[in-house]
């Protein structure tokens, strides 16, 4: 990963709604260039996240600075953000073009730039030829770069997203993450996106904040939230994951656990919770894809049972039993693991575990 | 097959509206319409003899069109205060989560629970020669000799944009609240400070409403009896008082039906403006 | 150019009056196929208590009589219906006065009162009898005065005109009772039904010398005079003691000239069948009956009309009786209404009124 210059910082953001909740403390930086996606389920405090970096919500408690200056308390005019909303937020009564040209009318720039820039990011979304018509005339996909043209049009410090995609269909979606994370590339802006979609999150952005109950849960490149997760919460949330109770067996301080699991098989798996012990609980985490079958027992592998094969055309998944408990494992659709059938013994060579705090 | 079971369907749900604007609405209107083209009689009220007399006596009699420009004068004037007065009034409302709203949303439909007489006897203590005001100023060194407050234009306008009151702020009240809180954000974070928000965004958004109490505060104001006789005294003569007059006491059924329809004739206008600008809103 | 000032022959509206006679003549045949017997009494009136007392002491008894059911419509402005009813009436009778009255007898639409169809009108002390309708009660009318501010004697209806009152005079409108209060003064002042120059002369300058206000309404008056914006103008006696009541410091002065009074009583309405109309009759004979109407001036704090009502007060209604004078001073002013002619020329009238009284 590339040291970028820190852009945004959030140092300690909370915000307290009465008896209803808490959103934070969130300590959050930002560098310059990067696209970074909060993520998480609905109600984890993201949006609220968005809205105290945008201004729209005043923070409880902590400091908001922008390229160091503190912005705390900066109202939303004065702090040179671009936002997207989740409904595009378009003016009803105004054409595309005064849409896009608003906010450079508030900055009072002149008349033959306005058309310009107008223009020019209109073409750079896509859309040329469609200035005169009004929001309700358009597709949900043309106002969504409608909504993105105006955001971008001021150049922004930083481009904030708040579930853009959301309200178009599957077929768009997909479209729309590669042109946005083209777009952003293009112009190597500074880009905050929210989602509650990890396929969005993963595959759009440098980095990713996973955020549960108003708290970044753990914060990384894709790669590291989905190989590496610190918690129970993270493994769960970020693509499918197998987790069996065990016991600590032993540990060699830098990061390399043996585990063992009911039944009595042990297991090696790397962990960042360093201070786990001999002795202790915890969890073991397999990636369903991770998993080696084979057809006779060795050194290091588990006896299962299969109880269902489901067969999805490029994949087949397997429900099998253990000692530990139910694992699944998913293969490609090859001719070898289409004949297990219910019933049938196997031997799992599970690849890169990992040992998590039991929760 | 489904498209015609769906339009007798329609038909279906709209027959009982439809006859009672029928029978409630556009054959008043047209009995009204036709008396007024009849020639008045001292005892059969009327003769069913064409004429163009009742309608030419309006617009040519300076009396009756001195109370036609009255009634669109003080008409407009209410209007004007109710939207003026309403509109803040209508955004504190929608905005606020104050302990205060509920109370404020009872001062609005205050004037509608309180009967006219209640409420008339309050402004002649208000505003008589004997009256608060008056008494006040006199006490205060300001005026040597009451004001004519009472049976003036201004009382009538006063207690009319009071008593409408709701009929603008309800309106109002409902386009500020129906409109998207992400606007004004959107604007915002593009620069707007909170005045360019509400001229760029709120205002023109809440056009419906406006239009929409405009239309009903202007064609109850417009149309109103009791309280520009009672408030305006003997100066100030609307339309809805002449035409309870003609129509009621001295039954002179044509001359009453020519001014009812004039009446209904600029209210319509009045009406079909709003249709026609608010099409333009929405396209 | 329309001929604003058209004129009315006298012959003209007497024919008028001589139809209503006929109408109610020919009533039994006008509507003889709509019913045989008539079960019911259908009844237009205002409402309120007045409607409560009006059952309590006439309609229920007489409906339990004659075993049939009373059907009322209550509500203002019915005198327009009945009008637009004339071909095909649908009610027995209405609540009316003798100006109402009047009207709907120039435009046939109720029944002259005979004394051979209803015996108990020959009672009727002559002030309360009129062609279409005779009184029940009656409600006398003149002065009420602001003693308090006003202290010389209050004696005329001219008192009015004083210039010490400027300001503070009021005049019933047009559409209350002030068409009929116009008429006293215009007789007052030398005029008759066809002239009323004198009577908008005069009244001109009450409102534009005097600066007269305009009174609506019963409610209003008394608002106004209580609220003493008002201290001289025309009122009802007993709405007079309500005023006081209220706190007005007012007293009730019935003036030289004589008084007005309105009489209220139901008029037939015409053109019905011959046995409702029948049934109507012998409805408003009781009407006229002095056991019942001191019963209603128990009720009601109105004087009876029914000379033998009034001889036969009880104690506590003693403060009712009116003396032979005073009796005399109701019909002095009344007798000389000509209220055909009035009625003949009321468009013309009012829009004098509108334009010469009130305008500026």
């Amino acid at each position: 990963m590339i040291a970028r210059e820190t852009i945004l910082s959030l140092e300690g953001i909370t915000k307290r709604y009465g008896d209803a909740g808490v959103v934070g403390p969130v300590d959050l930086t930002i560098g310059k260039g990067e696209f970074l996606t909060l993520l998480g389920p609905s109600g984890c405090g993201k949006t609220t996240t968005l809205q105290i970096i945008a201004g729209l919500l005043e923070p409880t408690d902590g400091r908001v600075s922008l390229s160091g200056r503190d912005i705390t308390d900066a109202p939303p005019p004065q702090r040179d953000m671009g936002l997207v909303f989740q409904n595009y937020a378009l003016f009803p009564h105004k054409t595309i073009f005064d849409n896009v040209a608003f906010g450079l009318r508030m900055r009072k720039v002149a008349r033959t730039e306005i058309v310009d820039r107008v223009t020019e990011m209109l073409r750079i979304v896509g859309l040329p030829d469609i200035e005169r018509r009004l929001p309700d005339q358009l597709s949900g996909g043309q106002r969504q770069r409608v909504a993105l043209a105006r955001a971008l049009v001021i150049r922004p410090t930083i481009l904030l997203l708040d579930e853009p995609l959301s309200n178009l269909d599957a077929m768009l979606r997909k479209r729309m993450r590669h042109e946005i994370r083209e777009l952003q590339q293009r112009l190597g802006i500074t880009t905050i996106f929210v989602t509650h979609d990890q396929d969005e999150a993963f595959e759009m952005s440098d980095r990713v904040a996973l955020l549960d109950r108003g708290r970044i849960a753990q914060i990384g490149t894709p790669e590291e939230l989905y190989d590496a997760p610190t918690t129970r919460f993270v493994a769960e949330f970020i693509g499918d994951a197998n987790l069996i109770d065990a016991e600590v067996v032993s540990a060699d301080g830098r990061g390399l656990v043996r585990l063992r699991i009911a039944g009595g098989s042990e297991m090696l798996a790397r962990t960042s919770a360093l201070d786990l012990g001999p002795g202790q609980g915890a969890l073991l985490m397999i990636r369903p894809e991770r998993i080696e079958l084979a057809d006779a027992a060795a050194p290091g592998t588990l006896p299962a049972r299969v109880r269902q094969r489901v067969f999805s055309g490029e994949r087949i998944t397997l429900e099998l039993d253990t000692s530990g408990g139910p694992i699944t494992c998913t293969k490609p659709s090859l001719p070898q693991y289409r004949q297990l059938d219910p019933g049938m013994q196997v031997w799992l060579q599970p690849g890169d575990c990992r040992a998590l705090r039991a929760s | 097959m489904a498209a015609a079971a769906d339009r007798r369907f329609g038909i279906g749900l709209l027959t009982p509206i439809g006859l009672l604007y029928l029978f409630f609405l556009i054959l008043p209107i047209g009995f009204f319409l036709s008396m007024g083209f009849f020639k008045y009689d001292v005892f059969g009220l009327y003769k069913p003899e064409l004429t163009g007399e009742n309608f030419a006596r309006l617009v040519v009699d300076p009396y009756y069109l001195d109370i036609v420009a009255l009634t669109l004068k003080l008409a407009g004037l209410t209007t004007l205060f109710s939207l003026l007065l309403g509109y803040p009034l209508a955004f504190f409302l929608t905005r606020t989560r104050s302990a205060w709203r509920g109370a404020l949303m009872f001062l609005v439909v205050a004037p509608l629970t309180t009967g006219v007489i209640v409420r008339t006897y309050g402004w002649i203590v208000l505003m008589g020669a004997e009256g608060i005001v008056n008494k006040t100023l006199i006490a205060a060194g300001l005026i040597a000799r009451p004001l004519q407050i009472l049976h003036t234009e201004t009382a009538v306008v006063i207690a009319l944009v009071h008593i409408l009151m709701p009929y603008m702020v309800f309106p109002l009240i409902s386009s500020l609240a129906g409109q998207d809180p992400n606007l004004e954000r959107a604007a915002s974070t593009l620069g707007a400070s909170r005045a360019r928000c509400f001229l760029e965004v709120t205002l023109p958004l809440s056009r419906p409403g406006i239009l929409m109490g405009s239309v009903l505060v202007f064609t109850l104001s417009a149309g109103s009896v009791v309280i520009p006789q009672l408030i305006g005294g003997k100066d100030v003569q609307m339309m809805g008082q002449s035409i309870y007059e003609l129509v009621l006491h001295t039954l002179n059924w044509p001359l009453g039906s020519a001014m009812a329809s004039l009446l209904v004739l600029l209210q319509f206008s009045i009406i079909f403006v709003y249709f026609r600008s608010n099409r333009r809103v929405r396209r | 150019m329309i001929d604003f000032s058209r004129q009315f022959g006298r012959r003209r509206f007497l024919q008028g009056a001589a139809g209503a006679g006929l109408a109610a003549a020919s009533g039994g045949f006008a509507g003889s196929a709509q019913a045989a017997q008539a079960t019911e009494l259908r009844i237009l009136f205002p409402g309120g208590t007045w409607k409560d007392w009006v059952d309590q002491t006439f309609v229920t008894p007489f409906a339990e009589k004659h075993k049939i059911k009373p059907v009322w419509k209550t509500g203002l402005g019915y005198e327009p219906l009945v009008i637009a009813q004339r071909s095909r009436p649908q009610w027995d009778i209405a609540h009316l006065n003798q100006n109402t009255s009047s009207q709907q007898g120039a435009l046939n639409a109720v029944v002259e009162w005979k004394e051979e169809r209803i015996p108990n009108l020959k009672g009727i002390h002559p002030s309360f009898r009129y062609q279409f309708l005779a009184g029940k009660c009656h409600t006398p009318y003149g002065l009420a005065v602001n003693t308090k501010r006003i202290k010389k004697p209050i004696t005329s209806w001219f008192d009015l005109w004083d210039p010490e009152f400027a300001g503070k005079v009021a005049f019933p409108d047009w559409i209350w009772v002030g068409e009929e209060v116009f008429h006293a003064i215009n007789i007052l002042s030398g005029g008759d039904a066809e002239n009323v120059d004198p009577g908008v002369a005069k009244m001109k300058e009450l409102f534009q010398k005097n600066k007269a206000q305009v009174i609506n309404n019963v409610e209003h008056t008394k608002q106004m005079l209580v609220a003493e914006e008002v201290w001289i103008c025309p009122y009802f006696g007993a709405r007079t003691d309500q005023a006081r009541d209220a706190g007005a410091p007012v007293e009730f002065v019935m003036p030289k000239e004589g008084g007005l009074s309105w009489i209220w009583n139901t008029a037939i309405i015409a053109g019905r069948p011959k046995e409702s109309i029948e049934l109507s009759e012998a409805f408003v004979n009781d009407t006229l009956d002095a056991q019942k109407q001191i019963a209603f001036a128990r009720l009601t704090g109105y004087p009876p009309t029914s000379i033998e009502a009034m001889k036969n007060l009880p104690p506590e209604l003693k403060k009712l009786e009116m003396s032979q004078e005073d009796l005399d001073g109701i019909g002095k002013l009344a007798r000389r209404f000509d209220y055909m002619a009035q009625f003949a020329y009321r468009d013309r009238n009012r829009e004098r009124w509108n334009k010469e009284v009130l305008g500026k």
